[in-house]
């Protein structure tokens, strides 16, 4: 579904990714792990283009992203919830998931959708008229991730989403993120907290510095000495 | 549908028909409603670039001139020949719709600026952004200064009056349903999710580039009507009419009413075209009671007197609807 080959970025002169390569299968949940700095976030910035690939090319089925606008990537079915959330601060929450949908001509999808996200939040629902600012950090976070939903998108790329939430929290959001995937939607999780990462995932890419350290399947993974050492905690 | 537009049509004639019957009124008072018009028109179309897209730009003077004098050249050298050409109408009407023409030409002059100035100063962001438009203002002034064929330092005199009350009223109404208009279209939803955070409303795909380049250009247009208005009404263009502290004025209004509120950018408007009328009767401190009014306000509401929100007729509308769903409730 999703092939990066060889993907280089520069910002300055400091070199955020030197050449990696990954692929996403359909249906998948593939985990992006690694220490801060590693280059996580930078790649999938990189797919959604909100930065500008140095050399390289990411293949979304047949489609090249190298010379897209952010706002194409979006029409082509990939939704990014971006790191720190993001919410429109301002804005209702109903009306923020209106804007996930803006892309979406289609009334009746749009509502269907909208059901999908409350089923998944109820919280939403419950708070559909409050301003997205007022939500509690988990919220906000519920509220990012139903409005990437709300945009119908074939692949969802999620920075961090247990970023700064309580473990209850954390479990619940990645409850819902299984229950996601189970609806046919195709998962790419950049993770910090490995051990949430490595259960939820088919498959996980372990990221140094800025190059593919280790891949495979979840659970391989997990047992490896290196790893155990570095992401889990011995 | 078609009735609300009739509807829309009637007010608009009897506002404009307002306008002609307060040339009754003391000119004094008639200068300062023009001024509240032209003001209000110059706000709210800063409001949609400022307040809304959230692209902080000082450059609205610079629109304003443009427009203004573009309007005003066409009038002073060309208006007679394209009055002379509709001689089949009635003098009076064939003076309005070339009046009404050149306007529009300002306007539209003013906006092909915009797009121009717009593309690439929009990439940049808060204070690079004011840097750059403050930077396009000055540009304007100083070519004008230095074009003769607009009078240059010894100002452009011998424009023919032509704005009254009417016209800055029918400007408004139009100026203020077009943003309207906007901001409650799923357009106008893009343009405040740029505000509120580019990165988030980019990967929702919305193109922020068209959307900041639409605000700046639907922004500059409506401020070179209002340039056109003003310089039809004084008779006379002098490039220091538009220096930096035009902007800024502007910008007061659009801060003293709220950010991202079309009433609020009317309400600031005539308080900052009313206020120093109001206190001439300090004489010296005027300006100092002024200034105290202005900090005053700013620190009892930072946000604005309508801090973002919009007061519409329709309220009166909500409230009785709410009073009435707690009558039901009480009465179950």
């Amino acid at each position: 579904m999703l092939s990066v080959n060889n993907l280089h970025v520069y910002y300055g002169g400091i070199k955020a990714l030197q050449g990696i390569n990954f692929e996403v299968k359909e249906k998948e949940i593939v985990a992006l792990i690694g220490a801060n700095g590693a280059g996580k976030t930078t790649t999938l910035k990189a797919i959604s283009r909100l930065v500008t690939l140095t050399t390289g090319d990411i293949f979304f089925y047949e489609i090249n992203l190298k010379k897209l606008p952010p706002h194409k990537v979006s029409a082509l079915g990939i939704a990014h919830v971006p790191e720190g959330r993001r919410v429109f601060a301002n804005l209702t929450v109903l009306e923020n998931l209106e804007l996930g949908a803006y892309l979406c001509k289609d009334k009746k999808k749009i509502k269907t959708n909208l059901e999908f996200v409350f089923s998944l939040f109820p919280r939403l629902r419950e708070r559909c008229k409050q301003l997205a600012g007022t939500l509690s950090g988990g919220e906000q976070q519920m509220l990012a991730i139903g409005r990437a939903l709300m945009s119908d998108a074939r692949l969802l790329l999620l920075d961090e989403p247990s970023m700064g939430l309580a473990p209850l929290l954390v479990q619940e959001i990645f409850r819902v993120l299984r229950k996601i995937n189970e609806e046919g939607k195709t998962l790419l999780l950049v993770e910090q907290n490995a051990n949430m990462a490595f259960s939820i995932s088919h498959r996980v890419y372990v990221l140094e510095t800025g190059k593919i350290l280790m891949s495979g399947p979840s659970q391989e993974i997990a047992r490896n000495e290196q790893v155990r050492k570095a992401y889990l905690g011995g | 549908m078609k009735r609300n537009y009739l509807l829309l049509i009637l007010i608009i004639i009897f506002l404009v028909y307002l306008g002609r019957l307060a040339r009754g009124l003391n000119p004094y008072f008639y200068q300062i409603l023009v001024f509240w018009g032209i003001n209000s028109i110059l706000a709210m179309s800063l409001n949609l670039i400022n307040g809304f897209a959230g692209q902080f730009s000082i450059g609205h003077a610079g629109f304003m001139a443009v427009g203004g004098y573009f309007s005003s050249a066409l009038s002073v050298y060309h208006g007679e020949r394209f009055i002379s050409l509709l001689n089949f109408l009635p003098l009076n009407i064939a003076q309005i719709v070339v009046f009404f023409v050149f306007l529009l030409l300002g306007g539209l002059f003013s906006a092909i600026l915009g797009l121009i100035v717009g593309i690439p100063t929009l990439r940049l962001k808060g204070d690079y952004l004011a840097i750059a438009t403050l930077g396009f203002g000055e540009i304007v002034r100083v070519t004008i200064l230095n074009l003769d064929i607009v009078g240059g330092p010894r100002g452009f005199p011998g424009i023919p009056q032509r704005t009254d009350l009417s016209w800055v009223i029918f400007w408004f109404i139009i100026c203020l349903l077009v943003i309207r208009n906007i901001i409650f279209s799923s357009h106008g939803r893009a343009i405040i999710s740029i505000r509120e955070d580019e990165i988030a409303s980019e990967t929702m795909g919305i193109n922020t580039t068209f959307y900041k380049v639409l605000a700046f250009i639907i922004g500059a247009f409506f401020a070179g009507i209002a340039g056109g208005l003003f310089a039809h009404y004084l008779m006379m263009l002098h490039p220091s009419s538009f220096t930096f502290f035009r902007s800024v004025e502007i910008l007061l209004m659009i801060v003293l009413g709220g950010m991202g509120s079309i009433t609020g950018s009317i309400l600031g408007a005539f308080i900052l075209t009313v206020l120093p009328e109001a206190l001439r009767g300090f004489t010296y401190l005027r300006l100092v009671i002024y200034s105290i009014i202005l900090i005053g306000i700013m620190l009892l509401r930072p946000q604005g007197i309508m801090g973002g929100k919009e007061f519409s007729p329709l309220i009166i509308k909500k409230i009785y609807a709410r009073v009435k769903e707690n009558e039901n409730t009480r009465s179950k």
